[in-house]
């Protein structure tokens, strides 16, 4: 454990991070198969000016990572097929912290207030540690893709689950349903800003919101002709201006906090948006990950995309620091 | 003086089946070492037999084909037992595999049980190393727990409820391929205790569905080519390693090229391990037909499910001629399972027919895999193509149900009219020597030694296609009855049909009655109960194993193996203890 400090005090310390970091997490790519003797490189990319370049970190096979997020200390989490991942030099090197309990890790999530609590959300359920990933706990069963720890009030955290969304209000203790009880959840989000609203995407029936704290959520579909929705972003201050990743239909945004939804999907077509982001130092630039095409950039605010790489990659998950 | 010839002669058995074992094994390295292709098996073989190939297994250290669990278990697996002759520079590249190379866990069972025997082993053998030594950043200390505790788990479950991969003639491999290192190498008794019951298991498993090298019933999970042609699976290369059967080596046998030309055996051949007798008689016995019941789990459903793993209840009949197995139905295993057939000594390759449900859905994938359904389909579209054809020969399908008692088996379907490929089909192969249909409406085969006789409940049409003729019902409240007899106990192929020939009735409410030629009465419907004689089958009293020569409780974690006077018990019980003692 002194170890793990010394090496985070070191990195801090030693120049650290850009002011704005995009992490890209590339598990898998049509290229990259069983059997063949050259395959590209996948894993985890990281980029420090815009998207507009970017460099491989780690390791160059699959361990299927599929989303990575830094905490506010620093140290980069990785989830992934092989359990939770950690990382204190920028994902240069990693350690996987979980066993063989915590496997196909999908979403890994940092309490923003206490960055050595953080979350797992896995084919078996969410599990929690407090110490920096020392020590793991399953803290709610069943499969879940996705998790939402609310940026006013920390302790509160929803899971995207295959059946509603599940809500804990004590960090992880206790769970119930929360709302959209049979409904598969795929996503959720909270805008930014004053109304800190939760969003969630789900299979086959499109958004919802709930502006009461997950007391009641209400869909949000007026213009959206794709009903599987991946992902949610927002506008970095501005939360009436968001986008959604959806299947087979590109992205949509709204400038209208989702009352209605437009088609963004010049350049795009029809490609399985998967996960998106929104730099804050330049709201203009939007970035769409997309499966078995690669990644997508739009530097006007959705209303055209541009190829930028990773061709026939899925691009499951983009986080930016 | 009786006394000792009886040990004599006992004596001499063991050591001719002894004997026989070693003779295969010398064969199987033999063959192994002029393999061309360079693979783990093939170069430990050959380097063994003083073969200079260190060039080719040096090459095999950088190549990406061989990736994930399965490079976990065997660069480590090679290196011990090869470690006494190869050069250090090979020594340290096959080190560095466990700190360069990320090694992908998998995500299912045969993938960790790779993944963690070569983690133990490598954890052993390069021990008190740090954290930086390894790719996952865990110390020697940290993944060999890690292993151990994952590889406990697995006997543990695996003895209570069963594999969630059982009985695959594929798959078999990928269990007992790691396991044989792991008994070989094992520093604490302990493990390597678990590691011999494991095989045992595993091999008794194998020994009960046996029948001449083929891996009867029903089974989890296995691959096309494999289902229709029963003496080319992996698993046949074990069970002429261990069981002497069948009485050819398989992989030069003209029946069929052995679709899977993998060398795991090499690793069986080399191994201390010794299958014991009684494993090896309860495979090759065939002197009277019994019947074995089992209880298995599914693969983990990770969605879509209550249960992670839903119990499986399996049913098969054994002959010296053919065996008849089934699966209750339903999915329990995601894209490759298949759920009966009959499956039949025969000097003529594709020896089985069965029939089944193409069934598709990207629900169904999800069940069992992470991504979201949309994107598994969206996979399977590019890439995996043979999943949805509509012609494909294993399926799951929730459309799908059986019922067998002994030689008899009706199988049901009620297909959901959105279903993708709403048909079923049946493989019937043209190696049978006769196939007639009879104005019963039952359809009669002459396999040589065993004679099928199968009823379609509702009209169909036939397909002619390379190996076989496809039957093909289009109609989607549908089912068959399938009897089974043989020359043994029939007589003659005309006695067979005499006997057979009175039709099943099927009622206005879709039950099926089937008298039986031997007089027992099956009454059988859609998500209905299954009643013989009026007595309602209970799926809840079906043991762990079940048969004259197997029989475990559900969870008791004893296996007790019964052969004449030979009796060998599996007492998994002490891993608690030895996880206590940690």
């Amino acid at each position: 454990m002194k170890r793990f400090y010394l090496l985070l005090f070191l990195f801090a310390t030693s120049g650290g991070w850009a002011a704005e970091t995009v992490f890209m997490c590339v598990p898998n790519s049509r290229r990259h198969r069983l059997g063949q003797s050259q395959n590209p490189v996948i894993g985890l990319f990281v980029s420090n000016d815009q998207a507009k370049t970017w460099q491989h970190r780690g390791w160059q096979e699959s361990v299927r990572l599929f989303y990575a997020e830094m905490g506010a200390d620093s140290v980069l989490w990785g989830a992934a097929g092989n359990g939770v991942m950690r990382s204190v030099d920028g994902g240069h090197t990693w350690k996987i912290t979980t066993d063989w309990r915590v496997t196909e890790v999908l979403k890994v999530k940092v309490r923003p207030d206490r960055p050595s609590t953080v979350y797992a959300a896995c084919a078996y359920g969410v599990f929690r540690t407090t110490d920096h990933g020392q020590n793991w706990r399953k803290v709610l069963d069943r499969f879940s893709a996705d998790l939402l720890i609310d940026a006013s009030q920390p302790q509160t955290l929803l899971a995207a689950q295959e059946e509603g969304i599940s809500i804990s209000r004590d960090g992880g203790d206790s769970w119930q349903l929360c709302g959209l009880s049979g409904k598969g959840i795929r996503v959720l989000a909270q805008s930014p800003g004053a109304d800190k609203n939760w969003w969630a995407g789900t299979e086959d029936d499109g958004v919802f919101v709930s502006t009461d704290q997950g007391r009641t959520w209400q869909p949000r579909n007026h213009g959206l002709n794709h009903s599987t929705v991946y992902a949610i972003a927002f506008h970095p201050t501005d939360a009436k201006k968001m986008y959604l990743g959806v299947h087979e239909g590109g992205v949509y945004g709204s400038t209208d906090g989702g009352a209605t939804w437009q088609r963004l999907s010049s350049g795009l077509g029809n490609a399985v948006v998967h996960s998106l982001a929104v730099l804050p130092s330049n709201p203009q630039v939007v970035l769409a990950g997309a499966i078995n095409e690669g990644l997508f950039i739009s530097r006007d605010a959705g209303a055209t995309w541009t190829f930028a790489g990773q061709a026939e990659s899925h691009i499951w998950g983009l986080s930016v620091r | 003086m009786k006394k000792t010839l009886v040990l004599v002669l006992i004596l001499g058995a063991s050591l001719q089946a002894g004997d026989d074992f070693a003779q295969r094994s010398r064969i199987i390295l033999q063959a192994a070492s002029r393999e061309p292709r360079p693979d783990f098996f093939t170069l430990t073989a050959a380097l063994l037999q003083g073969h200079d190939r260190f060039a080719q297994l040096d090459s095999l250290l950088f190549d990406q084909r061989v990736s994930g669990s399965f490079l976990s278990y065997l660069a480590v697996s090679s290196y011990l037992h090869l470690q006494k002759i190869l050069p250090d520079s090979i020594k340290t590249r096959i080190r560095d595999i466990y700190r360069l190379r990320p090694i992908y866990r998998g995500d299912t069972e045969n993938h960790w049980a790779m993944y963690y025997t070569g983690m133990y082993l490598a954890s052993q053998t390069w021990p008190n190393e740090s954290g930086e030594r390894w790719f996952n950043g865990k110390s020697s200390a940290e993944n060999f727990a890690e292993a151990e505790e994952y590889l406990r788990h697995w006997f543990n479950l695996s003895a209570a409820i069963g594999q969630g991969e059982f009985d695959s003639p594929t798959y078999f491999i990928a269990f007992v391929s790691p396991l044989l290192p792991l008994y070989d190498f094992s520093r604490d008794p302990a493990m390597k205790k678990n590691a011999e019951n494991m095989l045992n298991l595993l091999f008794a498993d194998f020994a009960i569905d046996h029948l001449t090298g083929m891996y009867g019933g029903g089974h989890s999970r296995d691959y096309p080519e494999d289902i229709i042609n029963p003496l080319i699976p992996a698993a046949t290369m074990f069970a002429w390693l261990y069981f002497g059967e069948p009485d050819f080596p398989p992989w030069q046998e003209s029946r069929g090229k052995l679709r899977h030309r993998g060398w795991e055996t090499v690793f069986g051949a080399l191994s201390r391990y010794r299958l014991p007798e009684i494993i090896r008689c309860i495979a090759t016995d065939r002197s009277q037909p019994y019947v074995s019941t089992e209880t298995r789990r599914t693969r983990n459903v990770i969605r879509f499910g209550r249960e992670l793993n839903p119990p499986v209840y399996k049913y098969t009949y054994m002959t010296s001629s053919y065996v008849l197995g089934s699966l209750h139905g339903g999915i329990l295993q995601p894209i490759q399972q298949h759920t009966w057939d009959v499956s039949y000594v025969s000097d003529q390759p594709y020896n089985t027919l069965f029939t089944l449900h193409p069934f598709y859905s990207g629900k169904e994938l999800a069940m069992f895999f992470p991504e979201e359904q949309k994107v598994l389909a969206d996979e399977v579209n590019r890439y995996h193509l043979i999943y949805k054809d509509p012609n494909k020969w294993n399926s799951s399908s929730p459309y799908e149900q059986t019922f067998q008692h002994k030689n008899n088996l009706i199988v049901l379907y009620d297909i959901d009219s959105s279903a993708q490929h709403p048909h079923i089909d049946g493989f019937f192969p043209k190696t049978l020597r006769q196939r007639l249909t009879d104005p019963s409406g039952w359809i009669f085969c002459d396999a040589g030694q065993t004679y099928i006789a199968f009823y379609p409940l509702r009209p169909y049409e036939w397909i002619e296609e390379e190996h076989n003729w496809r039957w093909r019902s289009r109609e989607l409240k549908n089912g068959v009855v399938v009897h089974v007899g043989s020359k043994k106990e029939d007589r003659s192929f005309q006695a067979f049909m005499k006997k057979c020939r009175r039709p099943p009735e099927w009622t206005a409410d879709r039950t099926v009655q089937y008298r039986t030629p031997a007089g027992d009465l099956m009454q059988f419907s859609f998500n209905g109960p299954r009643r013989l004689n009026g007595r309602t089958i209970d799926f809840s009293e079906y043991k762990f194993f079940n048969s004259p020569y197997i029989t475990s409780e559900m969870g008791s974690r004893i296996v007790t193996l019964q052969y004449k006077k030979k009796k060998l018990v599996l007492d998994f019980r002490g891993l608690d203890e030895q996880q206590k003692k940690e």
